[in-house]
């Protein structure tokens, strides 16, 4: 018969959350760890990836040029790491840096927002007869824990552009990514507000109501399955049973920013970008392995015209969400087993413009990689003085993915099988085994 | 650099195999009764193995199939209570009949070959484009154009009164190396594209191949002139060429394994050359891999399985079934309707998918029916029908709750975080995200809302009893009346002291648990 440990699952957590109100953090985080099932097992690994959408420049945050005309406006500072220097406008992050390694020698050969993106998201060129997944897709199949309620791959404010370059490609639907949306205006608290699609049953169906349709569901599954014992019968059930545990247990509280306090929500920053790091933090706590954080609405880093004004206004951002992100994982001792990658799809041009902006630049850029399996503290590769050119470290979109792969403890040689069944590496770049622990 | 390995990609052994027709037997013996041929190619192959194939279907679940697999959609409440009750002895083949000779069967077919057409990512802004190659399939299937012509109208299409096939093209940016990929995975079955970079130690067909077939596509343009028309065509113009990978050595076009060049055409129209031995009968792949195409639509599975993979490290399951069903095809001058028509007709075709006693046969033994997942618009498009009634928005009582536009809507939402077009019949393509969508999402709401439901509105009439609204509901989302335990369980939920709620409540939480089931997502 039907047994309901759903609403079970979510009363144990209701006492157990109560109880963390006066027994500190760490053991909070315990029983969260053992009702969730074992999500946070000490293997579990996480990657976060903080995609830059417009292409960010490379000279304004973490390859100064200040000693040429090139370099614009704004001023170096020195970071925790002597010799190690970033913008201004990345202070927290400048503190972090034993934590970061920066690639100053990255180069592709696409300069279009479409093609640029699904190379650097997926490795390979666009319009190719391979449909290739998202590296997230790659990422949270080889990194998932099975028996987590939650999804594997949670995306914030992906933007409209380049959807392919989001996609599972020849993964198959079952790893497309679970999309987190900004649900219209700011809250009157001026937080972004987040939220999962889909994520509650319809507002007249109460929790008791949903039970009882379960039972009779479950039911009328069960005598299906007795004489239908097929692939796709069996896979259909498998994973509506995942969807109806985690709709019933804690699990989906992660999506919830409303039970962190205000002073930790402000840390991170009350746009999309700060709450969208927030919710990374508390997806990954339990257990999530792939969470992708977007930062610049649409093509917001796009800045042909005052590029200055608004890279300023993107460091902002930028430094406080990562920043916190990191510090919060650190002081949980997640950062260890969390990899982050930022990157865009490419840089921005050297010269300044005559609209004060700066143009698309594939031929040299930077991407950064921090914490978990990151040898942090150190600048791989180099540009001219001027930028325009790598003259050191040269790596391209697969070696970055490599690097990443092996970072995490996945081999970046692990195949999965195309349609027409041919099998594929996940990465057939040369990891930087310099920038590695 | 294209650095994939091909592991399957050898021909020789499909090709092979000779005619199926036994010694001494005319042409005329061959298909006197195809349908009863076909069987014996399965019983056969049972005899081997010990197989015990399933018993023949019921009613209910032969209608819901048949629905589904011809019309695309499952069968009305009120037809499939008229086929129920017919108590006539030849009402299958009367129902195939008028189904196939419906228009919902054109237009069924032109949207299958309309995802088999296009590259699994054509972007949203193309969709006009791909709704004239709907409506081009969709007049080659209502006049059952013979297969040969559909493909070589297609293969030859250009100029302005011929639009709908451009997209086909242009999708693929008139690149001649994705458009040989694409025609041989289509009408050949087999993926040339693997021998792109590298002749395969053991295949037939070499890199020289498949780029001199690349060449018979070198010369497509985009017709300029009628681009501001919002349509598209396209032309061939002599001048390009295609070039062997890293040399200067132009290819000149020649067929897979042919020695030499093909027949020169008047007009140098490189397309009309290759559609000569494409589109015909001694092309002898073309009607091997339209007869599998057809066999794994009607049973869930290619008699060789990926369908774009008949090579020979991938046999047939049933070698000289295949090979019969293609004869036949020519035979009957590429009728694909005749085809439907007897493979419809075998005893196969009506065994019932559901196993009581013992292990499920191997889905390539096709001694049981195999399950198929609906495509995400075989799913909603039966909701619609059966379950939204027209309706379309649950939060309005204004008149656009029920207008084209929020059809349109709902119904591209659905698609787009359902639609899934590599996925294969067997195979449950969804996720947690696709699922909690199911669950929740708008469409779902507006089947179930009880005050916007179409469904449960009109199961409220008086004069229903419980046990009527029961069986309604099983017919509109099963396509079958309940079980006594179901219809019992299902009462007891209706007349349950112990919640307080309203009958219509009551109705929507079984509508929803209906079209939540594995079963609602399957052709039986």
């Amino acid at each position: 018969m039907f047994q309901s440990p759903i609403f079970n699952r979510r009363q144990s957590i209701a006492r157990a959350v109560s109880i963390g109100g006066t027994i500190g953090m760490s053991q909070l985080l315990q029983s969260i760890a053992a009702v969730a099932g074992g999500a946070t097992e000490n293997d579990q690994r996480h990657c976060v990836l903080l995609w830059m959408s417009g292409g960010p420049s490379q000279l304004d945050t973490f390859d100064m040029k200040p000693k040429h005309k090139n370099g614009g406006s704004f001023k170096e500072i020195a970071t925790a790491v002597p010799g190690l220097r970033f913008s201004e406008h990345l202070p927290q992050l400048a503190e972090l840096a034993d934590q970061l390694a920066i690639l100053r020698g990255m180069a592709t050969k696409e300069g279009d927002h479409q093609r640029g993106t699904t190379v650097m998201r997926t490795g390979h060129l666009a319009g190719g007869p391979v449909r290739y997944p998202a590296i997230g897709c790659s990422l949270s199949k080889s990194l998932r824990n099975p028996a987590s309620k939650l999804p594997h791959y949670v995306t914030v404010a992906p933007g409209p552009f380049a959807r392919g370059s989001q996609s599972p490609g020849f993964l198959g639907p079952k790893f497309a990514a679970t999309s987190v949306s900004v649900s219209g205006p700011p809250a009157a608290n001026n937080f972004a507000q987040l939220r999962v699609d889909h994520l509650q049953p319809h507002g007249f169906v109460d929790s008791e109501r949903f039970e009882r349709r379960l039972a009779l569901w479950e039911s009328m599954q069960a005598s299906y399955l007795k004489t239908r014992n097929a692939p796709n019968i069996v896979a259909q059930d498998t994973v509506y049973r995942s969807a109806i545990d985690m709709l019933g247990s804690d699990a989906k509280d992660a999506f919830d920013l409303s039970a962190e306090s205000e002073t930790v929500r402000e840390a991170y920053g009350r746009g999309t970008f700060g709450q969208g790091c927030l919710m990374a933090r508390r997806l990954i706590e339990r257990g999530v392995p792939l969470v992708e954080v977007t930062l610049g609405d649409g093509l917001g880093w796009d800045t042909h015209a005052n590029n200055f004004e608004q890279v300023q206004r993107l460091c902002e951002q930028l430094d406080a969400g990562w920043a916190t992100l990191m510090t919060e994982l650190s002081d949980r001792g997640l950062l260890e087993k969390t990899t982050i990658l930022w990157a865009g799809e490419f840089g921005r041009t050297p010269a300044i413009n005559s609209n004060g902006g700066r143009d698309h630049f594939p031929q040299a850029f930077s991407c950064v990689l921090a914490g978990g399996g990151v040898a942090g503290g150190q600048a791989f590769g180099a540009t001219s003085p001027d930028g325009m050119e790598v003259i050191e470290g040269k790596i391209d979109q697969q070696d970055l993915l490599a690097t990443l792969c092996k970072a995490l403890g996945v081999d970046p040689k692990s195949e999965n099988i195309a349609d027409g069944g041919r099998p594929i590496a996940i990465s057939e770049g040369n990891p930087i085994d310099q920038v590695l622990l | 650099m294209m650095r994939f390995v091909c592991i399957h990609f050898t021909l020789t052994l499909i090709v092979s195999i000779g005619s199926a027709a036994r010694c001494g037997e005319t042409t005329e013996d061959q298909f006197a009764s195809p349908s009863d041929r076909v069987d014996q190619y399965l019983t056969e192959s049972w005899r081997e193995t010990v197989t015990r194939p399933s018993p023949r279907s019921g009613d209910a679940e032969f209608c819901r199939r048949a629905w589904l697999d011809l019309a695309g959609v499952a069968p009305p409440v009120w037809q499939l209570r008229r086929f129920l009750t017919d108590p006539s002895s030849d009402k299958r083949e009367h129902l195939i009949e008028s189904l196939l000779s419906s228009s919902r069967f054109a237009t069924h077919m032109a949207h299958r070959w309309n995802e088999f057409l296009l590259p699994a990512e054509t972007s949203d802004d193309r969709q006009v484009d791909a709704a004239a190659l709907q409506a081009w399939l969709r007049k080659q299937f209502l006049d059952n154009t013979p297969y040969d012509h559909l493909v070589g109208g297609f293969l030859t299409a250009g100029g302005k009164s011929d639009q709908g096939p451009a997209i086909f093209y242009t999708s693929r940016n008139l690149e001649p190396v994705k458009l040989a990929a694409a025609t041989s995975r289509l009408f050949l079955g087999v993926q040339l594209e693997c021998a792109q970079c590298h002749d395969h130690p053991f295949a037939q067909w070499t890199q020289d191949d498949f780029w001199s077939f690349a060449a018979f596509f070198a010369q497509l343009q985009l017709s300029e002139t009628n681009l501001r028309g919002g349509g598209q065509a396209i032309e061939d113009r002599s001048g390009a060429e295609v070039r062997f990978p890293d040399s200067d050595r132009v290819m000149a076009p020649r067929y897979p394994g042919a020695t030499s060049p093909p027949e020169s055409d008047p007009t140098d129209f490189r397309r009309r050359q290759l559609t000569i031995w494409l589109a015909s009968r001694n092309n002898p792949y073309f009607a091997r891999a339209a007869a599998n195409r057809v066999w794994a639509h009607l049973f869930g599975r290619g008699l060789v399985d990926p369908v774009d993979a008949m090579d020979s490290s991938n046999p047939p399951s049933h070698p000289e079934l295949l090979q019969y069903l293609a004869d036949y095809l020519v035979e009957q001058r590429f009728d694909l309707r005749e085809l439907y028509r007897m493979l419809t007709r075998t005893q196969a075709y009506h065994r019932t998918s559901a196993i009581t006693e013992g292990q499920r046969p191997p889905p390539d033994s096709f001694a049981a029916m195999n399950v198929k997942t609906l495509s995400a618009s075989q799913y909603f498009d039966s909701l619609h029908q059966n379950v939204l009634l027209g309706r379309f928005n649950a939060a309005a009582d204004s008149p656009q709750a029920d207008s084209p536009q929020a059809e349109q809507a709902v119904r591209g939402e659905f698609l787009r975080r359902m639609k899934a077009p590599e996925a294969a019949p067997n195979d449950y393509p969804h996720g947690v995200v696709q699922v909690l969508g199911m669950m929740n999402g708008p469409e779902m709401l507006v089947a179930t809302a009880e005050k916007q439901s179409g469904l449960i509105a009109s199961l409220e009439a008086p004069f229903f009893s419980d046990s009527d609204r029961i069986e309604t509901l099983f017919l509109a989302c099963l396509s079958r009346p309940p079980g006594d335990t179901e219809l019992e369980m299902f009462l007891a939920h209706l007349n349950d002291a112990s919640a307080e709620q309203s009958s219509a409540t009551r109705l929507s939480d079984l509508t929803w648990i209906l079209l939540n089931t594995a079963e609602c997502f399957v052709c039986p």
